[in-house]
């Protein structure tokens, strides 16, 4: 079973995506911002698909990408940015970053089922 | 008479009156006090009483007072229709459940009827497995009898025959007695008078011979119609037998066959019954996910307020900053700083959501 790591300030977006994607049949892990996140990857946790937000207190999503990807264990583990930011310059700045894709929220279960598909082939 | 007049202006900008009213109104009153106690009386009016810069000032917030009631108005409609689309997306997405959840009650429901008229097809079902195996255990007893029978049988048919053997002697003995009693005569005959005593005897000798001849003859046809009798009623037992077990052995095939179908029916239904809930499982799964999916519009609008209360709250403060310093409210910083909150808080709201229907605009998903 596949392992997807949710960051998201937003109780309603954490509640709401890891019933979408507990049902899908994934297991779910959450923070509540980008800190709490990195800290998890550094002790250990080893999702096999990172979504994180943009907009958070603390660290930002593409602030926590460029963390995340100085770690050896997530240097390829794709991260998705899922986000209402829809500006060209920050979709750059977070491709820069290393994120792999840029969901602009809201996104129907069924794209980001879709999306999560390409990303983790397999599933 | 100015403040009706801008309590007009913002009634036209429309829709917001409920939500900004008050907080410019209470903004308006703390103005007229903070005049009022600079002043030392309380103005007749606001015209009469606010000298040139004052009124410059006046005019100042209440065109910036507009604008950012305007750039406020837009978001707030966008809010109102995305939390209404929103609503009425998830109030379709959980009547679709309700209807797929009553579809399935009463497809299971059926089922359950369709079960009770199986049950009496599984009771027939168990009659009949119940009526193979007995015919099934009692076939060995019925062969070992049958073969017992038959056994017996042929013994008492080999002592009849053995009985016709007999007569064939007893036939013989009777001629050989004869020839003899005939020869017996001839010789009694050249004996003469001497010879009368034993012709009488070999006469009597050639009688019997001549009805133990008869009794023979009738001794092997007795034998042969026993014998034939015997046949008859075996060949008659074994078409009976044979009839009877054929009749038995058609009807466990035919019972087989009745089982048979009635599994295939039984699986059948099971697969379609599986099929269908797993069908109504898959449309509620679907519903279930989209509904979840909707609720990301709380997010969506949650930072829409975010960034409008942020906005609100820096134009705050420089009303507030313009109270407590007069002088500060009529510079041309003063409006630069109005102008700012404004264009940053319109620039913010750009680089969000879906701005735009032009196709060049970026995709809402995009893999790099």
């Amino acid at each position: 079973m596949k392992t997807i790591f949710l960051v998201d300030d937003s109780a309603t977006m954490l509640m709401s995506l890891s019933e979408i994607l507990q049902k899908a049949g994934f297991k779910v892990e959450t923070a509540a911002d980008g800190a709490a996140a990195l800290s998890q990857f550094k002790v250990g946790a080893k999702p096999d698909l990172v979504i994180t937000d943009q907009n958070m207190p603390g660290l930002t999503g593409i602030e926590l990408i460029r963390e995340t990807r100085k770690l050896a264990p997530f240097r390829f583990i794709p991260i998705l940015m899922l986000t209402t930011e829809s500006q060209q310059a920050k979709r750059l700045e977070g491709k820069a970053a290393g994120a792999t894709g840029w969901l602009v929220k809201p996104v129907a279960g069924k794209d980001l089922l879709g999306v999560i598909k390409q990303v983790l082939p397999g599933t | 008479m100015i403040r009706d007049l801008w309590l007009a202006l913002i009634a036209r900008i429309g829709g917001l009156r409920p939500l900004l009213l008050p907080w410019f109104a209470e903004r308006w009153t703390t103005f007229r006090h903070w005049l009022t106690r600079r002043d030392g009386r309380p103005p007749a009016s606001t015209s009469a009483i606010l000298p040139p810069s004052n009124d410059v000032r006046c005019r100042v917030f209440l065109s910036h007072a507009s604008r950012m009631i305007e750039a406020f108005n837009q978001p707030l409609h966008q809010v109102i229709d995305e939390t209404e689309q929103s609503a009425v997306s998830i109030i379709g997405r959980v009547k679709q459940l309700d209807q797929t959840a009553t579809q399935l009650i009463e497809y299971l429901t059926k089922a359950d009827q369709d079960t009770l008229t199986m049950q009496a097809q599984i009771q027939d079902s168990t009659e009949l497995i119940e009526r193979i195996s007995q015919f099934m255990q009692q076939l060995p007893v019925k062969i070992e009898a049958e073969r017992q029978g038959s056994a017996e049988l042929v013994e008492k048919i080999n002592q009849i025959m053995q009985l016709s053997e007999i007569a064939d002697t007893i036939k013989d003995v009777s001629r050989l007695t004869n020839m003899v009693a005939i020869n017996a005569a001839i010789q009694a005959a050249h004996a003469g008078e001497f010879g009368r005593g034993f012709a009488v005897v070999a006469d009597e000798v050639r009688h019997l011979a001549g009805r133990s001849g008869t009794a023979a003859d009738l001794i092997a046809q007795t034998t042969k119609t026993i014998h034939q009798a015997v046949h008859a009623y075996l060949d008659n037992r074994m078409q009976r037998d044979f009839t009877h077990d054929l009749q038995e052995a058609a009807h466990v095939s035919e019972s087989v066959h009745q089982l048979q179908d009635s599994h295939e029916d039984m699986k059948q239904y099971y697969k379609t019954l599986l099929t269908v809930v797993k069908q109504y499982n898959i449309s509620m799964a679907h519903e279930i996910v989209e509904t979840l999916g909707s609720i990301q519009y709380q997010d969506v609008v949650r930072q829409r307020l975010e960034r409008l209360l942020a906005a609100q709250a820096r134009y705050d403060a420089l009303l507030q900053t313009a109270l407590d310093e007069p002088a500060l409210g009529s510079t041309p910083h003063f409006r630069d700083h109005l102008e700012q909150v404004l264009s940053d808080y319109l620039e913010e709201e750009s680089h969000h959501g879906k701005q735009s229907t032009d196709e060049d605009a970026p995709p809402m998903i995009e893999l790099f």
